[in-house]
């Protein structure tokens, strides 16, 4: 198995290499100079030549990319042409905010989802079957942004029951210090804040989590659906054994493989940002700056931003590769 | 275990109810770029450093007449040439070290020379210095030839000609002055996240949390007794405006800006808010480019002018949130206004005959860009050009709209021949005239162009524009902008369409907050009390 990942991990390098070339290729290629928007409505063409030849944009094409790989090499993902703050650093400031909603988004969509796909298979035809299809269906419907607001309107504004966005209240800032950046994690260690900071993750979770959790009920049900109508289910039910048996040992572990898949795929695209969760509840992950970074044609953030994502991506669906040993022992890797 | 967690949970309850109390807190528009003065032009940036640094001079609350601040006195020299200012005694940076003459030469020297030590390289450019007096040391255009320490607490800045108002400039909310042992010690950190900023301002910097919020607290020596009346200022980033009105509404911010237009009722009918207005400083107009054929003509130009029902516009899209006049500045220089200009009357069939005049009775095909992004002069861009599409028709123009990315737009637009007919505005960055007139009539003009493709040139505009910027009279400067005021008005090169008044929502239990049409203001008066 270790030769396996260690050839996985060796793909990697074309797959970052192809990466870099695509997003410095398309940054390039789309129309918009940085400079331009940097000094806005205001700037004269002198000084945008001046700022262009600061930024290093009169340079050749190629010379500009071999630059961006020799420093991608190094580990030096450049500085933002917008704030002149180190790209590396504002990936780390801004990472742990999205993989923590990454995965409390995913556990509510995994929470809810697959224990819903697993009911409708059962009671297939049955009005819980009807329910769950209908929800996944809305699920998948719904438009993030109106979802998202009408959450906060309704459990922010007018219930008042949770926080409308942010990670962590300015009350808290008496008594809470971030350390690592994972607020669930620092809170969790300094024994303060956790109610406060768990109150911040529940809108935008649910939010995140709702497209994933309706293609997780759908997905779940019909890989039970048809597992459920396998030879082997039928014999374990012959021999006598117990539902719960059938569906829990039986069933449900050969109906993962597919589920998994899924749960790897989305759970790297929300690590990737969610530009829309962010910017309703103010969540200060990677998404909505890249997204800006796009807009500001800042280069190196987006390069930077682009690449740590697809990096991410990459290594999210080797370890859903790595868990179809777990769930199915016939699946072996050499 | 189970107490020590009970002991945490009682001591945040308690902390969080006095903090609640002491700490204002106000919902920005999105995340400082940097907080080092003089090397950002971006508001967002900039109101953030207001509440860190104080400027040599200091706008009365809700105005543009300059009042003393770091400077407690100014004065022109009989030629106009060069201008002393007398510094306050007694202040301190937040760092301890001493406010002096010698401080604001360190400013002032890394604005203006591109060779100073202390400039952060690498991209740092320091635009805004160069903008607004005519570029940097060793160039020359530059309006400033020296600046001196005449003793502690004097300085003196000598031009090569008269720049009247060098005093209003120099006190625009870029100019804050930084702590020099600050700067010198952070080096490229300072201004950073990693590095905070040290004026001499109401608050002081604590921390700042890349993506989330800045943490301000109260200076506890801030040269002007008992003030600021909160004891910390927290900068939450919500970019979205919808978002911020929710926070306000939730009351996890005390205060906001930069609300569309639109939700003025909104706020207004929920009864723990209340609607702020900023007085106008800005100007949304539509331009007309006479690089093209019809546009080349003065009437045509003029005939558009009246085909746009722009009182109706402004009332649709802005309530009474927005005036239109047809002076190119906004009622704050009313002083500069032409009595002699009245705003074309909106009537289509008087454009219609003008129209006829100019050889088309028929009308004519108009490129009519509008800008992609959505600015407080034109917060729906799109709508607002579509209305202004629908009077043109009626004469007869047959308007195509187009738009590109913000970056193109304002790229494309200065290439020429440049766009036909396109919106865009400004916002002042100070309280004179010529902050409005000269970066959109003085020559070169470089958005819009002449027959040839080259940049237009309104001579007689811009001999008078150079006459108002370097006279010392104030008598004469009030009739030549009143001269340019008519001169722009009649050449219909931008047609005003509105001076808008942003909005801007606080909480009921907030007092104190005096918006300056400047575009920020020092959070330093504003009261929290409890409901």
């Amino acid at each position: 198995m270790w030769a396996y990942v260690a050839r996985r991990l060796l793909g990697l390098i074309p797959v970052l290499f192809g990466i870099s070339l695509l997003v410095f290729g398309f940054l390039r290629a789309i129309p918009g100079d940085p400079a331009v928007v940097m000094l806005g409505e205001r700037g004269t063409p002198e000084q945008v030549e001046a700022l262009r030849e600061k930024l290093g944009l009169n340079r050749p094409i190629p010379e500009q990319y071999l630059i961006f790989v020799g420093q991608l090499l190094q580990g030096d993902l450049g500085r933002s042409t917008f704030s002149l703050l180190e790209v590396r650093s504002l990936l780390i400031a801004k990472w742990p905010a999205t993989f923590e909603l990454a995965v409390a988004a995913m556990l509510v969509a995994i929470l809810i989802g697959v224990p819903l796909g697993i009911l409708a298979a059962v009671r297939k035809n049955s009005i819980w079957d009807n329910l769950a299809t209908s929800f996944a269906l809305i699920g998948v419907s719904l438009p993030v942004f109106w979802l998202g607001l009408m959450l906060v309107y309704l459990f922010a504004v007018n219930l008042q029951w949770l926080p409308s966005g942010g990670r962590l209240s300015v009350e808290a800032d008496a008594f809470f210090r971030p350390v690592t950046g994972f607020y669930v994690l620092d809170s969790l260690l300094q024994r303060s804040g956790v109610a406060d900071v768990l109150s911040h993750l529940v809108l935008p979770a649910v939010t995140l989590g709702t497209i994933p959790l309706a293609i997780l009920t759908r997905i779940t049900r019909s890989a039970m659906l048809e597992v459920l109508s396998q030879d082997y289910v039928r014999t374990a039910r012959a021999k006598g054994q117990t539902e719960r048996v059938v569906i829990w040992r039986h069933a449900l572990k050969n109906a993962l493989l597919p589920v998994v898949t899924i749960i790897g795929l989305q759970f790297g695209t929300l690590l990737g940002g969610a530009i829309l969760t962010e910017t309703i509840f103010s969540w200060p992950g990677i998404g909505s700056w890249i997204y800006e970074g796009i807009i500001n044609r800042d280069y190196p953030v987006v390069q930077g931003g682009v690449v740590f994502v697809a990096l991410v991506f990459v290594l999210i669906n080797l370890l859903v590769d790595l868990s179809y040993a777990l769930l199915d022992p016939r699946i072996q890797y050499r | 275990m189970r107490r020590q967690w009970l002991m945490a949970l009682a001591l945040s309850a308690l902390a969080s109810a006095g903090l609640a109390q002491r700490t204002l807190v106000f919902g920005h528009e999105g995340e400082p770029v940097n907080l080092e003065s003089g090397n950002i032009t971006d508001g967002v940036s900039i109101y953030a450093q207001r509440q860190i640094y104080d400027t040599l001079v200091d706008f009365k609350a809700g105005s543009t007449d300059p009042i003393p601040a770091l400077a407690t006195s100014w004065f022109a020299s009989p030629d106009g040439k060069s201008w002393t200012f007398r510094l306050r005694q007694g202040v301190k940076f937040h760092d301890g070290t001493d406010f002096d003459a010698n401080a604001v030469l360190f400013n002032v020297n890394r604005w203006w020379d591109p060779k100073d030590a202390s400039r952060i390289q690498g991209g740092a450019n320091y635009e805004i210095w160069g903008e607004l007096f005519g570029g940097y040391k060793g160039t020359d255009g530059s309006f400033l030839k020296a600046v001196r320490v005449v003793d502690k607490y004097t300085i003196r800045f000598d031009f090569g000609a008269p720049l009247p108002y060098f005093p209003v400039a120099i006190g625009a909310g870029y100019f804050g002055i930084a702590s020099p042992a600050a700067v010198k010690a952070q080096g490229a950190k300072y201004g950073t996240p990693a590095g905070g900023a040290v004026g001499t301002g109401p608050y002081r910097f604590r921390e700042w949390r890349v993506g989330d919020r800045l943490i301000l607290e109260k200076n506890p020596t801030f040269w002007k007794q008992g003030l600021p009346k909160t004891d910390a200022l927290v900068m939450r980033f919500i970019k979205d405006p919808a978002a911020r009105l929710a926070e306000l509404k939730a009351g996890s911010i005390d205060l906001t800006i930069q609300i569309p237009p639109a939700n003025l009722g909104a706020i207004e009918s929920d009864r723990n808010l209340d609607p702020v207005l900023r007085p106008s400083f800005n100007v949304g107009y539509l331009a007309l480019n006479p690089s093209y054929k019809p546009l080349s003509d003065v009437r045509v130009r003029q005939a558009i002018a009246m085909a746009i029902n722009k009182k109706a516009i402004v009332q649709a899209f802005w309530g009474k949130l927005g005036e239109t006049n047809g002076h190119f500045t906004p009622s704050s220089f009313k002083t500069y206004w032409s009595s002699e200009v009245t705003d074309y009357e909106y009537n289509p069939t008087k454009a219609k005959q003008l129209l006829a005049q100019a050889g088309y009775p028929n009308g004519f095909d108009l490129e009519f860009w509008y800008m992609p992004v959505s600015r407080p002069y034109f917060p729906t861009p799109k709508e607002i050009a579509e209305a202004m599409g629908a009077d043109l028709s009626a004469i007869g123009i047959k308007v195509k709209f187009q738009t590109k990315d913000w970056a193109t737009y304002l790229d494309d637009r200065k290439k020429a021949p440049g766009f036909q007919a396109y919106m865009l505005g400004w916002t002042g960055d100070y309280g004179d005239p010529s902050n409005f007139f000269d970066p959109h009539f003085a020559s070169p003009i470089t958005d819009l162009f002449d027959a040839a493709g080259k940049q237009l040139d309104v001579k007689e505009l811009n001999a008078l524009l150079a006459r108002g910027s370097s006279s010392t009279n104030q008598a004469e400067r009030i009739r030549i902008y009143q001269q340019a005021d008519k001169i722009a008005f009649d050449l219909a090169l931008r047609i005003p369409i509105v001076h808008s008044q942003p909005l801007l929502a606080k909480r009921k239990n907030i007092s104190g907050w005096v918006p300056s049409p400047l575009g920020s203001e020092s959070l330093e008066d504003v009261v929290k009390t409890n409901l």
